[in-house]
Formats: C-alpha cells, sequence, structure tokens
C-alpha cells in the first residue's frame, strides 16, 4: 500500500515538473529607493523582494536600495518587527517606502506542527517563546529559562547540580507510570529527551546539548488542537524547537561573552559542636545508657566512641553542611554567530563555548559547539537546506541524591569530627558516615557526550499554494561515562574502582508533507496538509566496572585486577508510522475551523494493538471582525476559540508488551528466567494487548488585544482526561511475577491559564509589564489498587486524590506531659504508637496556581527586564527529616530548630525528648511536611546600547552591555535548602514534592557583551 | 538563464525515494535484544537446561540465599549473639522486633522465594521436550530440589514452629505447583495452607529430588544434596529417627569429608566437605555495596560495611583454643573465625566466613550431618555415638574434646558450628528456647516478659503487597 503511495507521489511529481516552464524572458527596468521607519530614519536589513521570483536586495545601512526589476512587478518590503509592505513599481524608478512597526503579536507566525501559522489565524492554544528568552541565560538547557514565561506549563529544576534533569508538565500530569514530560521536536525531529545516563541515578538532560543561543522560537502545543498532529505522543503536550537560520541581506556578525558568579540560594544551618554535644548527650542520657549497668557506659565519651566513634572531648567544630559548597561556583560563556545570505543562499553559523562551574563542590558542566543552517533556492520554487550541529559536553556531576558521597550528605557529619585527621594531615576518613571529599580528591565522574541534531529537506512548490517537503534528520547521541572511585573512597576500598560506560542513541527520523494552500473566491481560505513519518530508535550500550588497581593513576578499567559484574553490552529500539493529515479553514478571516489526524503504529505496543487514530477539531470566532466591532476604539483584537481532540501517550518501556525470558547467568554458568522487573525493558508478564494511553482534551480560549493593542491577552480553560492509563499492576508475588502493564485506570487534569501584557508606556521611555497565572487540579479518577511508593516516602496514588497526594501518619506534635512524639488517631484524638495512628490525607504536593510576572522597560540606549516566578499551594516532604531534624535519634548532625525539643513536663513544643535510638517521633509522618510556596525573582537584566554612532566608531554595528541576576532572592517558608525541588532518588511521576539532600539552585550575577559587526 | 525542469525533478525523485529507507520488512517489528519470547523459551531440551541453572542464580538471589535466607534467621532474635550496627532500617527492625508488614525484607524473601518457585514448576512442565531420559530425571530432582529447598525456608519464617506430634493446622504458607506464564494463572488467589501440608509438600519434593538426582552433579545439587537436606527437615520437625538415617546415610555414602578446617570451607571452592554450595564468582553475586553477605559481615579493609557485629557475649563461648572464636586480630592476620575488623565500623567483632564479594556461600556441609546425627543419638541414649561425632567437630578445631555429652552440649555445638550460617533461630524455636529472659521487677522499673520462641514477632510478616491483592491470605499475629 505504502509503495503504491510513493508511485503516486513520483507520477504526481513528474506531472507537476512539466506544467513547470521557463517563463518568457523580458526586458528589466532598474528601481531604486529607501525605506524608512515612522520616525524618518532609514531602516538597513529590509528585504526587497520581488513578489514571485527570488530576485531581491537587503537594505544598506541607510535604509537604501536598488533592483532591476521586471516590468509591473511588485515588490515586497519586509523585515522583522515591521509590517509586510507589497508594493507595485508601475513606471516608477525610485519608491520611497515607509514600514510601520508591528504593534501587535497577532501576525506572528506561531510554529505548529509540520507548519506554521499566524497567531491571529490559530484556533489551539500554543505559547511561544523568543530567542530573547533563552539566549544569555547562565542556564545550562533552555527549558531553565522559560520558567516563569510558559500559562499552563509548569518548569521544574528540581536540583542545583548542573545538567541534571528539568521536570516539565504540561497541564498537569497526564499519566502515572508513563512518562510525564513532553515530545521534544527541534526543527522537524523528534529527539531523545530521556536520560540516557548509566553511571547515576539521579538522571542527566539530553536536551543540554542543545545551545540554547541556537533558539529562534519555542513553541509549546498545549491543547489537543495543536498536539493531536503528534498522535500517540502528544499527551504530555508538544515542544517544537526551531534553531535561527540566515536572512537575505547584510551579514550580521555577532560576538558575545559572559562571566559571572554563583553562589547557593540558601545554606542550611546544624549544630555546633557545643550544641551537638549538648542534644546528643541529653539524648543518650535520656536513653538509659549512662550508668554502671550492663548495657551501661560510664559517661558520655564512652557512649559517644562507642556508638558512633566520635571523640566527645575533640576541639574540632566543623561546619561539615558548608563543606558541600564551593566558596562561589562561575559561569562563562563565549559565542560567535555569522548569519546572512543572498536571494539564492542564506546560511546561520554559529559557534558556542560555555563553561559552568556549579556551587556543589566537584560539579561542571562545559559545553563547545557549531551549527550550520543553510538554505539554498535550487530556483525560486525549490530549495533545500540542510541543519547541522555538533556539540560536546563534558559533565562533571555530583553524586546520586541518596548516595553516602553526595556531598549535600556531609551535613549528617558531627561537628566533633575533624574534616582533616590532625595526625597524618589527610582528610579524615574515620568519620561517622563517609567523608565524601575523598571521592572529589580520589575520583571524578565525568559523562561527556557527543551530540548532533541534523536534517536535511527539500520543499518544492509545483504549484502555487502546493508546498511538498521531504526532510530526514537525525538525533545522535554518544554518551561516555567514566567513573573512578579511588583507593580509599568508600566505593574504591583499598584498591580502587572505576565504571565506565558507552551509550549511543541514534534517532532517525523522515518527514514527509504535501501542504497545500488556496482561496476560494474572496471569503474562503483552505490550507490542508498530508503527511507521513517514520520514526526509528536505536539505543547501544557497553558498560565494563573493574577493581584492584595497581596505583592511583591506573584508572582504565584494561588495568584492574578484577573485572566486575557492572559489564554489559546492552541494546534496543522502538519504532513508531504515522500518517497524518490536517485542513485549516478561514472564512473572511472571521470564522476558523481546524481538523487534524493521525494515525499511529508503534513497535512498543502488543501485536494485537499496534495502530491507534488521535484526532482533534477546532473553531474560531474572531469577534473583531464583525463590523460592529471593526475600528472599536477599546478592542482591537478579540476571538474565541475552542478545541477538542484525542491524543495518546506511548512513553512505556519498549517491549511492555511482551512476556520475556532473558539470560540470568549463574557464576560461570548461563542460565535464563522470566523477567521479573522492568530493567531490560520489559515487565513480568507481557501484555499483548497492551496500547497507549488516550486523552480527550477539550479547550475554550480567548485571545483579546485592547486599547489599539496596547493590551493583550489569552486566557483559556481545559479539561483533559485521561484513560486506559498504563499502570503497573500490582500481581500477587505467589504467582511469580510483580507486576503487569496495562490500560486501567483514568485521571482528570482541569485548569485555567490566563496570560496577559500591557504596554503601559510607549514612548522614549517604554514600559511594558506582563504576568500569567495557572490553575491545574490533578485528580486520579479510576485506580483499581492504591499504589504505595513506600519506604520513605509519603506520597500515593490514590483513587480521587491528585497525583502524588501525600498520604500517611499525621504528627500531632509533642505530648507536654513526658516529651513523647503524638500521632493523630482517625477520631482526631492522639495516641503515641506511631503504628496505631492513622493513615490520612496530609497534604498535597501539587501547586495550587503557578505562574510568572515580567517588566521591560527602556530608554534611549537603557533596558531593563525582570521577571518573577511563583509557585503557591504545594507541600514538601524534607525525606531526609528523619535523619536530620529527629531530636538526637541517631548521631546524625541536627538542624538547629531541633534544639528546641522538649525537656521538661509542661515544656510545649513540636520537638519531641531527645532520645538516642528510641524512635521517638522517627517514624516517617507529617512531620516533615512544609508548605512549598515561593515567589522568586528569577531574573533581572540592566543592559545599555551604544548609541549606532557611536558604535560606528568602533567600526561595529551595536554594542550592547548587560549585567543578569539570576534567581536573586526567594521568598518561601520552606526551611529546607530550597523549595524548587524534584530529588532524582524517587520517581519522578508519583514521588512528587520529595526532598533528599538535593543541592539548591544556583543564585548567579553575570556581566556580559555583545558586539554586532 | 533557462532552468531544465529535469534536475529539480531528479532530485525530488531521488529525494522522495528516501521514503522507502524503511525497507521492506515490517518496520514496527523491533525484537528485544536481551530477551526471548516466553513462548519459544523452554520448546528445547537446551533452553530447559538454561532455565534449570536459572533456578540456581535466582537462588543467589540477595534475598534469597545470596543474603537473605541466611543473614535474616541470624538477625531474628539475635539478642547476645550479633548486632546490626548497620544504616538499613529494615534489617534493624528485623533484629529490634520493631518491624510491619511493609518490612523490604519479609516482602522481598517472599517475592523472590515464589519466583524462584515458578521457575521450578516451569521447569518441571517443560520436561517432556527432554528426550534424555538421565537428563530429564535430572532436571526433574533439580527442580524439585529447589522447590522443597525453598517451601522450606518460608514455612519456618513466614509461620509458626512446626511441633512434633502436633496436628500442626497453624497457618503456613500457599502452595502453587502450576507453571505460571498467563496473566490468568499468575493471579490465582490462594490461601496459606497448613504448616503440616507445606512440610509433606516438603519432604515430598525433597524424596523425590533424591530419587532422581544424580550422585554427582557438577557444582550443582546430587542426590545427598537433598538427602542432607531432608535430614535438616526431619530435625526441624522433631522427627529425629527420620534425621538420623538421612544424616547417616550421607555421612557413610556421600563420599564427602569434613574440610582440614573450617575456615577452608569458606575460603575455597567447593571443597571436599559441602553437600550443597551456592556458586558466585566476581562477576555474578549477590552483591558488592548494598547486598551480599561480605558486604554486611565484613570489615576487612575495603571490603565490607560492618553492619553485623559479633557480641562478645557470643564470641566469649569459644575456647581460647577454638579456632572458630576470636584472636582479636585483624582479617589479614587471624588464626580464628572471629577477626576484629579493620574497615568500616573498625574495632568490632565480625564473622569471616563471609569475606569476599565473589566467593561461593555453602548451604549444606557435612559438619551439620554429624551434629544432626549426634542430635539424634544423644536424643536417643546413645550417646557414646554422639560424643565421637561431637568431638569430631570439635577437634578439627582445636576445642577441648568433650568427656561426657547433653543434648544441650550438643546443641550447643550446633550454635558454636553452624554460626552466621542461617541456623542460630531456627534452632532456638525447635528446641523452644527462651530468647530474652524475663526481667524481674525492680526499684520503679516494671517487670519485663520473657521473649519466647514463639513469640510473633519471630515470624516475618506476609508482606502487605500480597495480602492487599489476596484476601484469602491471613496475616501472622501481632502485624
Amino acid at each position: 500500500m505504502r509503495r503504491r503511495l510513493i508511485t503516486h507521489l513520483r507520477l504526481l511529481l513528474l506531472f507537476a515538473a512539466c506544467l513547470y516552464s521557463a517563463s518568457a524572458w523580458a526586458q528589466s527596468r532598474a528601481i531604486s529607493g529607501r525605506v524608512v521607519g515612522n520616525d524618518g530614519g532609514g531602516i538597513p536589513g529590509v528585504t526587497v523582494l520581488e513578489q514571485g521570483t527570488t530576485n531581491g536586495i537587503s537594505t544598506g545601512a541607510d535604509g537604501s536600495f536598488s533592483l532591476s526589476v521586471q516590468p509591473n512587478a511588485t515588490l515586497v518590503i519586509s523585515s522583522v518587527g515591521y509590517k509586510a509592505q507589497t508594493v507595485a513599481v508601475g513606471n516608477q524608478t525610485t519608491l520611497n517606502v515607509t514600514l510601520a512597526a508591528s504593534t501587535t503579536e497577532l501576525t506572528e507566525a506561531i510554529v505548529v506542527g509540520y507548519g506554521t501559522q499566524t497567531k491571529a489565524d490559530l484556533t489551539g492554544s500554543v505559547t511561544q517563546l523568543s530567542a530573547k528568552d533563552v539566549a544569555n541565560q547562565p542556564v545550562v538547557s533552555f527549558e531553565q529559562a522559560i520558567q516563569g514565561r510558559t500559562p499552563g506549563v509548569a518548569i521544574s529544576q528540581g536540583s542545583g547540580k548542573l545538567g541534571a534533569g528539568v521536570q516539565i508538565r504540561v497541564r498537569g500530569s497526564a499519566s502515572v507510570t508513563a512518562s510525564n514530560q513532553p515530545l521534544y521536536v527541534i526543527d522537524g525531529i523528534p529527539v531523545t529527551s530521556q536520560d540516557q545516563s548509566q553511571a547515576n541515578t539521579d538522571g542527566a538532560n539530553p536536551l543540554a546539548d542543545l545551545n540554547p543561543n541556537d533558539i529562534e522560537s519555542i513553541s509549546i502545543l498545549k491543547d489537543a488542537s495543536s498536539s493531536a498532529i503528534y498522535g500517540s505522543r502528544a499527551s504530555n503536550g508538544v515542544v517544537l524547537v526551531t534553531t535561527k537560520k540566515g536572512r537575505q541581506g547584510q551579514t550580521k556578525v555577532n560576538v558575545g561573552y559572559y562571566v559571572g558568579r554563583s553562589t547557593p540560594t540558601r545554606k542550611r544551618k546544624f549544630l555546633n559542636a557545643a550544641q551537638y554535644k549538648e542534644l546528643f548527650g541529653e539524648a543518650i542520657v535520656n536513653a538509659g545508657y549512662i550508668g554502671t549497668g550492663a548495657d551501661q557506659y560510664p559517661n558520655l565519651a564512652a557512649a559517644f566512641d562507642d556508638f558512633g566513634g566520635i571523640d566527645y572531648n575533640s576541639t574540632s567544630d566543623v561546619n561539615w553542611g558548608d563543606q558541600a559548597f564551593r566558596d562561589h561556583g562561575t559561569v562563562s560563556q563565549y559565542d560567535v554567530s555569522v548569519a546572512g545570505g543572498d536571494a539564492k543562499t542564506r546560511f546561520y553559523l554559529s559557534s558556542t563555548f560555555n563553561d559552568q562551574t556549579g556551587i556543589i563542590i566537584g560539579n561542571r558542566f562545559r559545553r563547545g559547539s557549531v551549527r550550520l543552517n543553510l538554505d539554498h533556492s535550487i530556483y525560486d520554487k525549490m530549495r533545500v537546506g540542510i541543519n547541522l550541529s555538533l556539540t560536546r559536553s563534558v559533565n562533571d556531576r555530583v553524586s546520586d541524591d541518596n548516595a553516602f558521597a553526595n556531598p549535600l550528605q556531609l551535613n549528617a557529619l558531627p561537628p566533633l569530627q575533624p574534616v582533616y585527621d590532625p595526625t597524618t594531615g589527610k582528610l579524615n576518613p574515620n568519620t561517622l558516615y563517609y567523608n565524601n571529599l575523598l571521592d572529589q580528591q580520589l575520583g571524578s565522574n565525568r559523562a561527556g557526550n557527543f551530540r548532533s541534531f541534523s536534517t536535511a529537506y527539500l520543499s518544492w512548490e509545483p504549484l502555487k499554494g502546493l508546498t511538498l517537503r521531504t526532510e530526514v534528520g537525525g538525533d545522535f547521541l554518544n554518551l561516555n561515562e567514566d567513573l573512578v572511585r579511588g583507593a580509599g573512597t568508600q566505593d574504591g576500598g583499598s584498591t580502587g574502582y572505576a565504571y565506565s560506560a558507552q551509550t549511543q542513541v541514534i534517532n532517525y527520523t523522515t518527514n514527509n508533507t504535501a501542504t497545500y494552500g488556496f482561496n476560494l473566491g474572496d471569503d474562503h481560505r483552505f490550507e490542508a496538509l498530508a503527511g507521513y513519518s517514520y520514526q526509528r530508535s536505536d539505543t547501544k550500550l557497553t558498560a565494563a566496572e573493574g577493581r584492584g588497581f595497581p596505583t592511583a593513576e591506573f584508572t582504565r578499567i584494561a588495568s584492574a585486577a578484577v573485572k566486575t559484574s557492572g559489564n554489559q553490552s546492552f541494546g534496543t529500539g522502538f519504532a513508531f508510522i504515522s500518517y497524518f493529515g490536517r485542513l485549516n479553514y478561514a472564512f473572511r478571516n472571521k470564522f476558523l475551523v481546524s481538523g487534524s489526524i493521525r494515525r499511529d503504529g508503534s513497535s512498543r505496543f502488543g501485536q494485537d494493538n499496534p495502530y491507534g487514530t488521535f484526532g482533534a477539531g477546532s473553531v474560531g470566532y474572531v469577534v473583531s471582525e464583525e463590523s460592529f466591532l471593526k475600528d472599536n476604539s477599546v478592542v482591537s483584537f478579540l476571538k474565541l476559540r475552542a478545541s477538542y481532540g484525542l491524543t495518546g501517550n506511548a512513553e512505556i518501556a519498549n517491549f511492555a508488551s511482551r512476556s520475556l525470558f532473558a539470560a540470568l547467568p549463574y557464576a560461570d554458568q548461563s542460565g535464563t528466567a522470566p523477567v521479573t522487573t522492568l530493567a531490560l525493558g520489559g515487565t513480568a508478564l507481557g501484555n499483548i494487548n497492551l496500547t497507549w494511553e488516550n486523552t480527550k482534551q477539550a479547550d475554550i480560549g480567548v485571545e483579546f488585544a485592547l486599547l489599539n493593542n496596547r493590551i493583550t491577552g489569552e486566557a483559556d480553560v481545559y479539561q483533559k482526561t485521561t484513560t486506559g492509563l498504563l499502570l503497573n499492576r500490582q500481581l500477587p508475588f505467589t504467582g511469580g511475577y510483580s507486576i503487569i502493564t496495562e490500560n486501567i485506570g483514568s485521571l482528570r487534569n482541569r485548569g485555567l491559564e490566563l496570560a496577559l501584557n500591557g504596554r503601559v508606556l510607549d514612548g522614549d521611555f517604554k514600559l511594558s509589564v506582563g504576568g500569567n497565572i495557572s490553575f491545574n487540579r490533578n485528580v486520579i479518577t479510576t485506580l483499581k489498587d492504591e499504589i504505595i511508593p513506600g519506604g520513605n516516602t509519603l506520597s500515593r496514588v490514590r483513587q480521587g486524590e491528585p497525583i502524588g497526594v501525600f498520604w500517611g501518619k499525621k504528627y500531632a506534635g509533642v505530648d507536654p506531659a513526658n516529651g513523647d512524639a503524638l500521632y493523630y488517631n482517625a477520631d482526631g484524638s492522639t495516641t503515641n504508637v506511631y503504628s496505631a495512628a492513622a493513615n490520612q490525607k496530609l497534604g498535597n504536593p501539587n501547586p495550587k496556581y503557578t505562574g510568572g510576572v515580567t517588566l521591560n522597560t527602556s530608554y534611549k540606549g537603557f533596558d531593563l527586564s525582570g521577571l518573577g516566578q511563583f509557585t503557591q499551594g504545594n507541600d514538601i516532604y524534607n525525606g531526609a527529616g528523619i535523619y536530620q531534624s529527629v531530636n538526637g535519634d541517631f548521631f546524625d548532625n541536627q538542624t538547629v530548630d531541633q534544639l528546641n525539643r522538649w525537656r521538661n513536663p509542661g515544656d510545649v513544643t513540636a520537638i519531641p525528648q531527645a532520645r538516642f535510638g528510641e524512635g521517638n517521633g522517627t517514624g516517617t509522618s507529617s512531620r516533615w511536611i512544609q508548605d512549598g510556596s515561593f515567589f522568586r525573582l528569577k531574573n533581572i537584566t540592566l543592559g545599555y546600547n551604544l548609541p549606532a554612532d557611536l558604535a560606528k566608531k568602533g567600526y561595529l554595528q551595536s554594542v550592547r552591555i548587560y549585567v543578569t541576576g539570576q534567581n536573586l532572592a526567594t521568598f518561601t517558608k520552606y526551611t529546607g535548602y530550597d523549595p524548587e525541588v524534584v530529588s532524582g532518588l524517587f520517581n519522578a511521576n508519583t514521588v512528587l514534592g520529595h526532598d533528599f539532600y538535593t543541592p539548591p539552585l544556583a543564585k548567579t550575577f553575570l556581566a556580559g557583551v555583545n558586539l554586532g559587526f | 538563464m533557462k532552468y531544465s525542469f529535469i534536475r529539480p525533478a531528479v532530485l525530488a525523485l531521488a529525494l522522495v525515494s528516501g521514503l522507502s529507507l524503511t525497507g521492506c520488512k515490517d518496520p514496527l517489528d523491533i525484537a528485544p535484544q536481551q530477551g526471548i519470547d516466553v513462548s519459544v523459551a523452554l520448546n528445547t531440551p537446551e533452553k530447559v537446561g538454561g532455565a534449570v541453572v536459572g533456578m540456581y542464580a535466582k537462588l543467589d538471589d540477595p534475598r534469597l540465599y545470596g543474603t537473605d535466607l541466611i543473614l535474616v534467621p541470624e538477625l531474628i532474635g539475635s539478642d547476645g549473639y550479633i548486632r546490626w550496627d548497620g544504616t538499613f532500617a529494615n534489617y534493624r527492625q528485623i533484629a529490634l522486633r520493631t518491624l510491619n508488614s511493609l518490612n523490604t525484607n519479609a516482602a522481598g524473601i517472599w517475592q523472590r522465594a515464589y519466583e524462584d518457585i515458578n521457575q521450578a514448576n516451569l521447569v518441571l512442565s517443560a520436561l517432556p521436550v527432554v528426550t534424555n531420559a538421565d537428563l530429564k530425571a535430572q532436571y526433574e530432582g533439580e527442580a524439585l530440589f529447589m522447590r522443597g529447598l525453598l517451601y522450606f525456608d518460608l514455612v519456618r519464617l513466614y509461620a509458626q514452629q512446626y511441633q512434633p506430634g502436633g496436628p500442626n493446622a497453624q497457618l503456613g504458607v500457599p502452595i502453587t505447583l502450576t507453571a505460571n506464564t498467563t496473566i490468568d494463572q499468575a493471579t490465582v488467589k490462594l490461601p496459606r495452607a497448613t504448616v503440616a501440608q507445606v512440610y509433606t509438600r516438603v519432604i515430598d519434593d525433597l524424596t523425590m529430588a533424591r530419587q532422581k538426582l544424580p550422585e554427582s552433579n557438577g557444582t550443582r545439587a546430587t542426590t545427598y544434596a537433598a538427602e542432607a537436606l531432608l535430614a535438616r527437615v526431619y530435625l526441624q520437625q522433631g522427627n529425629f529417627t527420620a534425621a538420623r538415617a538421612a544424616a547417616d546415610d550421607v555421612i557413610s555414602n556421600s563420599g564427602k569429608s569434613l574440610a582440614g578446617s573450617v575456615a577452608a570451607i569458606f575460603a575455597n571452592r567447593n571443597g571436599s566437605e559441602t553437600l550443597f554450595e551456592l556458586q558466585q564468582n566476581d562477576q555474578n553475586n549477590a552483591g558488592t555495596s548494598n547486598d551480599g553477605l561480605a558486604t554486611y559481615f565484613a570489615s576487612d579493609g575495603g571490603v565490607g560495611r560492618g553492619d553485623v557485629r559479633v557480641l562478645p557475649a557470643f564470641s566469649t563461648q569459644y575456647e581460647d583454643s577454638d579456632a572458630r572464636g576470636t584472636d582479636s586480630l585483624a582479617a589479614s592476620a587471624t588464626r580464628k573465625l572471629i577477626y576484629l575488623g579493620d574497615g568500616a565500623r573498625p574495632g568490632r567483632l565480625r564473622s569471616i566466613k563471609y569475606r569476599t564479594y565473589g566467593q561461593n556461600i555453602p548451604i549444606i556441609r557435612l559438619a551439620e550431618m554429624y551434629l544432626i546425627r549426634a542430635e539424634a543419638d544423644v536424643r536417643a541414649g546413645n550417646n557414646a555415638d554422639a560424643l565421637a561425632d561431637v568431638n569430631l567437630i570439635r577437634r578439627r578445631s582445636g576445642a577441648t574434646p568433650l568427656t561426657a555429652v547433653t543434648l544441650a552440649d550438643v546443641l550447643h555445638e550446633r550454635q558454636l558450628e553452624l554460626a552466621f550460617e542461617g541456623f542460630h533461630i531456627y534452632d532456638l524455636k525447635r528446641t523452644n528456647a527462651v530468647i530474652v529472659p524475663a526481667i524481674p521487677a525492680s526499684g520503679i522499673d516494671p517487670a519485663v516478659p520473657a521473649v519466647n520462641a514463639n513469640d510473633p514477632l519471630l515470624i516475618l510478616p506476609i508482606p502487605q503487597h500480597d495480602i492487599n491483592l489476596n484476601e484469602l491470605l491471613v496475616q501472622n499475629p501481632g502485624y
């Protein structure tokens, strides 16, 4: 069937090519002129194009141009930021044109799936961001830069580790077990965005390989109407990234540099030596360890020594918590880009080197990248192009949150133990927990990546309005990780340990589309799209592990005496095959109708169910086109729109539909056994009926512009219902399996998004303010068995509750009579028996609302912009509380608030009596839940552009210097390091709002300069 | 400048042809590279053989004999014997009797044991494809051995002790004999069989295994391994006659002999003394950082976390001359079985039985057979034979031979000889020992009752995971 289709396509192409015949050539005439702005000043770099041809030129520095054109030609004069004009030449020889600045976003081209649409025509809900939002920010990957700017899209960095995963939720969590991250598409190609790291469990972000300065636009498809064209992978939203392209005209050279330094947003306070001795001395006495009995110690010094190897009389008073941090981190970036071209060939060439030293010891990220985006017109109806990028990134990583090697876990060490052993002068190896400063001295953890996002395309317009486009793209990821733990470290033991992994992920995609736009009369405008796409992804992994190195200089596995069990070679893959189409119709620019459909097949799904069909429909009504609103002085633009559609989520394990036997060696004998974990991309029991999750989404929106476009805004309400949730249904262990993945369960997200922007002052002194706020309510509507992640977590997935709801024992404070920790019973009374207390709802890690506020102002050459980000009404559970804020139950150093423990009958406090090892208030409970709301001054940038005449004296087109502050201030009641926390220890889908020795974000100040030539 | 239409058309065709780069075969047919479908996983004798090896590999899981089936019975009722110093709360809860039905070891042992039981059932159901009669008998015997071994461990850990002569109607564990490969099979809700029923199953499986297994089977289960295990089962039941007969047969006919020293059994592989030994190597073992017996027991330079401490109350029970005791030297210097740790948590006593991550783990060794025979003999009044067997064991380690032997002597010798090998609590239970004596009231402190062998918290909870899914399962008291 497909072959047949291709044959037809070929014939059509040939036929169409025959239709094209060369036009007759005639006498051309010269025309010259100048393009000026409203202020009468010439505008450089304006494209002047003879309509219907590739004949064109760019205006010079003073806005002048000259060109030879056909008689009766029409010129199209356009430039970014201005309204395009079409001017008939007639028999003029000079032409002066005044371009009006475009005052509205409504003519802005919005990138949508497999095409673009103007904002005014759009019937779906799409948030688009531009280069200025992401360029020159002290971030590792672009998602970090758009926090607070995206209504309906909650972005959380989760950790201050450089290159750590960023959590993005487009209109809430749409799945419980499958991924909740959006589909990322760069220049039309779906890319690998899932963590590929082997050496660490905490995720690394593969999107860090894209240079944010190369980004022209980021388009986030939120509703079904805009995203359904991506079918089975659209339920979590789709992020379309488009990289910069060259434009016809004068070549623009831009050189940029910035440099800055960073510190943690907050450090925490722990007990000093005297406080430590006081609290733990009291705890040990209270627990009855001091005395003359058989199990007792004569004094505190003996008890400290025997339980924890701690010298009670030590003179050390170490602030171990601060040992995790560098004095300050640094950021710097060099950036060069060259863009330009002529009517035939356009190019964008860039190169960047970014170097960030983290606030956490040992953490550093470097990225060097080059990019060439090239477009060439073979003739005016046919274009070819290629986007090539090559990135090398090197990340010196921080250990997992849950590892003793995580520098943040140093805060558990007693202040009485010195950092350096006083007798040897070397790092003290005899600390209560591992002194992981040894890892810094004797080890390394480096992830190096070679990455290329590349595409090539050919587009051809055989008929007016019909564009055929074929593109082939590849995303090549080649990650090599080297983890070295030398002799003397915890993992290295006495002879050293090393692990090395090579991961290769290759993603090929081909997209082939035909787009046909035409008008029927003056009233009816149509645009139709049909296409076919195939994606194949292959992953290969080879890893080796060894122990026993002769000396510290040897770190390669070849030098290891023992090759241990981490050696592996592994491969997996998946494929998607898709057919899709879309029809947009506009009646007098007033009534808009759009429909899209996609049929997807995937190797991931059960053989009985490999294909599914998705689609959406939407309507728009541009009320301001009605006669009663036309030329209204208040309402400049008003559009109502509504959409409804079906999308899917196919992000599950590659072979979850199959029941597999895998190799299971027994010493040196080879054996097999049924796969019983998700480790190999399969589940215990396969399910041949397995298919995608279905999300039905309805959206109603309004877009408006008031007072001659000075106030613009957008509001959306939506309901997103996901059914057939891919859930790992628990199976009784007695049957020999533990889980099966099935399409059971459902959930719903409902929400409201508002965005408002206003240009308050519009003269020499410009001031605009904006804000957005998003409300999302998530609820699990059907769930057979409650999901209890267990361990030291409070999150649950329960029917009738939002995903990740905190559930468990509710802490009731302290019995003033005896200092016992109390918990609530079901009837509201209290008990000091933890296990007898009722399990109940304790909180909600999902925010009530999130959003951001922006402010932009400029005067003459100065500009100032500010961005604030906020999250309100979410709870955070500090999982480390059971160790660090637990009234001296074990020797972990305690947060200073624990000094306020109960001591004497009648004391009223929330901190129970200190009793060493007796578990007084140590159980996982609401004791460590806090309000995680925060407002953060995310970014403030002050810039100054040198006057053009001054710049030109230095042979420059433009000079801009700026200073930026990132994460300048955070206002929160949370007493942990940072309220923006997603610990890598826990399942990111279901265990929300959990902190666990997670590093805070960085507060960064930088200064930079951009020179334009 | 006239443009030929040929060039663009050819170019277009070339690229459009690129569409067919997906080739002719089904583009969605992507096969897993590390697995084979269950439908073809057991269809040749070789594949059945692979699944047989898989049963042993699973037995080395850290939740089974790789760690927990030895460590957990040592920690249960470990008062005055060993102490859990490690950070893992799940083990500490077991040792302190503060565990609940969410305990990860209680869940993990149960889960992995039933996985391996299912694997044994899969092997048994696939036997018809094995055409070679000897091989078929061997595979059958190995599967039955594995199943019997695991049910025996389950019934000891999750149920109250078998009472000799009693009805033993107390709840045991569910018995499943089907080879589950489908969702319908895997979700069958099974009630707990009685302890009597589980022991019957264990004895049936092991008796049949003894018949089917060869005398020699490389490093895997043999007929004598099955018989030795039967001796252990009978002893736990208090069936001393049968236990003696089985132990005696193993001693007389297995060809096994006591090793020169106990240390050698653990330091070397597959020596003369072991009847069944779990095979490990540096690549395939139960764990090197968060699991594995050496991980928890050892504190030897860089090896081990030093989580299990041998208490002086126990180590002082050895005579100075006894090689099984301690000389308070580090592992690298000691000639004894208990050493002073110099790695993690240094300065505490450790057992040298588990010293390297890739070492083999002896599960049944001949010394146990001598001690079973001795115990049966002394209970039958045949003290002379018992004395000879006990002294055989004592002499090997340099302990002073006894001149007369009582039941208490034999039981104590078992504790000394088989320390840290997973026997501790089971012996205390079958002999109805007092785990912690009662403390009378003194001054303002109220009296503390004794912890007896039938204390409900000395058996593990049925995992909450299964309780939630199967209403037929009855939870153990106290959880």
